[in-house]
């Protein structure tokens, strides 16, 4: 009963952060499939 | 209300000590949820033309600004001021006053923007709302400590990284509870204010009911305190009073730690979508993208750095924030000019995972110094440094940035002379940590109880 009564404790709050974090992943989507730099680079040495 | 005193919370034989995080957690991802207020600044200012802004009529974006800066001043001030009644009155009764004043202020908010009545929007989600940001965020930390003598650092990183997920959580509900509310005659603030006040008062006062604290002379099992020393008190062993604490200068060390580990960490932070778009020329979905990343590293680097404080010891933690952090920052200007979008990422991901880290860890460094009598207290008046930070932080940076563009300095470059601001900042924090040393042990409170 114990163990049961941690479990709903983690869930409960497990999962509205494990949204907040699915939607910030999501949201994070478009840098980590990678875009086209369109800025040339600077020369070194500058 | 029996229910709510100290004496009512002290946990019975066999309690399960992990059930004292989500306890912390349930407040913190409330709380949590100033951090992603921004998402209702342009809303705020449509009120009366609902598509855009109408001139002289609409608030603007600094006025509503204010909201926000209210709300974290208030959270220092409220912090400090009430740290010793936490102390006195226990978490249970700290969370439920945190929940009334916090969705409280949210009810005010709302019927502020119902009225289209600013004065009432900074009373309520700025004082009121900031006094139960305040009471939420001190409340569990000393309990959370008490119970993970062991750990004291993985603890209080549980709750401080629920804190930063609760801006993970009320951005993306704000804006989804206002596209649910939104009628061509209203763009859903209010409403969504009332629904989250609702929300989070059920999920806090979750917090206050299943929070314990443990009895007198508790100890984990087969966990041995360690050895007395005079030399060090990061045994706990030195119970220093929060009025004497701010006497001392380790205090006041630890508040430019904060203070500059702060401020360093919102150069990236508030500039985080215009950076990469500045310095990369990608587009505004992958600026979103990348401040979404770095909430997400904000939010690991709270809970992993401050468990590697229990491993490695709070200085030197803190010794690696700051000299790792200043060497990055010299850094990030290098990324653009050999144009390496990913070494820019990896790089800012890991400042902003210290600077999580620098948050979590400040509370069991606190504990290290003045013990565990009044830590919350004492904590409390250190956010003061969080509060000045968040004010003065972002107003310096968008200078900088801003009058070196109005400079003609290409936007690529604009950022430099803030990047190495931020690498000093950090080089203070750095010298201010390394001259932290034990408390003297005149300070020893003699009514600590444990």
């Amino acid at each position: 009963m114990k163990t049961l009564k941690l479990f709903i404790a983690w869930l409960l709050v497990g999962v509205p952060l494990a949204w907040g974090v699915l939607q910030s992943v999501e949201k994070s989507f478009p840098l980590l499939r990678g875009a086209p730099t369109t800025v040339t680079p600077l020369p070194s040495g500058r | 209300m029996r229910f709510l005193e100290r004496q009512a919370t002290v946990a019975e034989a066999g309690f399960n000590r992990w059930m004292v995080p989500p306890a912390a957690i349930a407040v913190h991802m409330c709380i949590g949820q100033v951090y992603g207020f921004s998402v209702f600044n342009v809303p705020l200012t449509r009120l009366l033309g609902i598509t855009r802004s109408l001139p002289g009529q609409d608030w603007g974006i600094p006025e509503v600004g204010w909201i926000y800066s209210i709300a974290l001043f208030m959270l220092g001030i409220s912090a400090a001021v009430f740290g010793k009644w936490v102390e006195r009155s226990g978490p249970r009764k700290t969370m439920v006053a945190s929940a009334l004043c916090f969705c409280g202020g949210l009810l005010v908010a709302a019927a502020g923007v119902q009225g289209h009545r600013l004065w009432l929007v900074y009373l309520g989600y700025g004082v009121l709302g900031g006094v139960g940001l305040g009471l939420g965020y001190i409340a569990p930390v000393s309990t959370l400590m008490k119970w993970f003598p062991d750990r004291p650092g993985m603890a209080t990183g549980m709750a401080i990284m629920g804190f930063g997920g609760g801006a993970l959580i009320g951005a993306p509900l704000g804006v989804q509870l206002m596209d649910r509310f939104r009628t061509p005659t209203s763009t859903g603030v209010a409403l969504t204010f009332f629904t989250m006040a609702g929300l989070y008062w059920v999920s806090m006062l979750f917090g206050a009911w299943l929070v314990r604290v443990p009895p007198d002379g508790w100890r984990p099992a087969g966990w041995t305190p360690p050895a007395p020393s005079v030399s060090t008190s990061a045994t706990g062993l030195l119970q220093v009073a929060a009025d004497d604490a701010v006497r001392t200068p380790q205090f006041w060390l630890l508040w430019v730690v904060l203070c500059m580990n702060v401020s360093a960490g919102i150069g990236i932070l508030g500039q985080a979508s215009m950076m990469v778009q500045d310095l990369f020329g990608v587009g505004v979905a992958i600026g979103g993208g990348f401040a979404g990343l770095l909430s997400l590293s904000n939010l690991a680097g709270r809970f992993v750095w401050s468990s590697v404080s229990d491993l490695l010891g709070r200085r030197t933690v803190y010794s690696i924030y700051f000299l790792l952090g200043a060497i990055l920052y010299c850094l990030i200007p290098q990324t653009q000019r050999i144009g390496s979008q990913t070494l820019f990422v990896v790089v800012t991901v890991g400042i902003i995972s210290m600077y999580g880290g620098g948050f979590a860890t400040i509370p069991a460094y606190l504990r290290d110094l003045f013990g565990t009598h009044q830590v919350g207290a004492v904590h409390g008046r250190l956010i003061t440094a969080w509060s000045i930070a968040a004010l003065v932080g972002p107003t310096a940076i968008n200078y900088l940035s801003t009058s070196a563009k109005a400079r003609g300095v290409p936007p690529a470059e604009a950022y430099n002379a803030t990047l190495y601001l931020m690498a000093g900042l950090l080089l203070i924090g750095f010298v201010a940590n390394r001259l932290v040393r034990p408390v003297d042990p005149k300070y020893r409170c003699r009514e600590a109880r444990s």
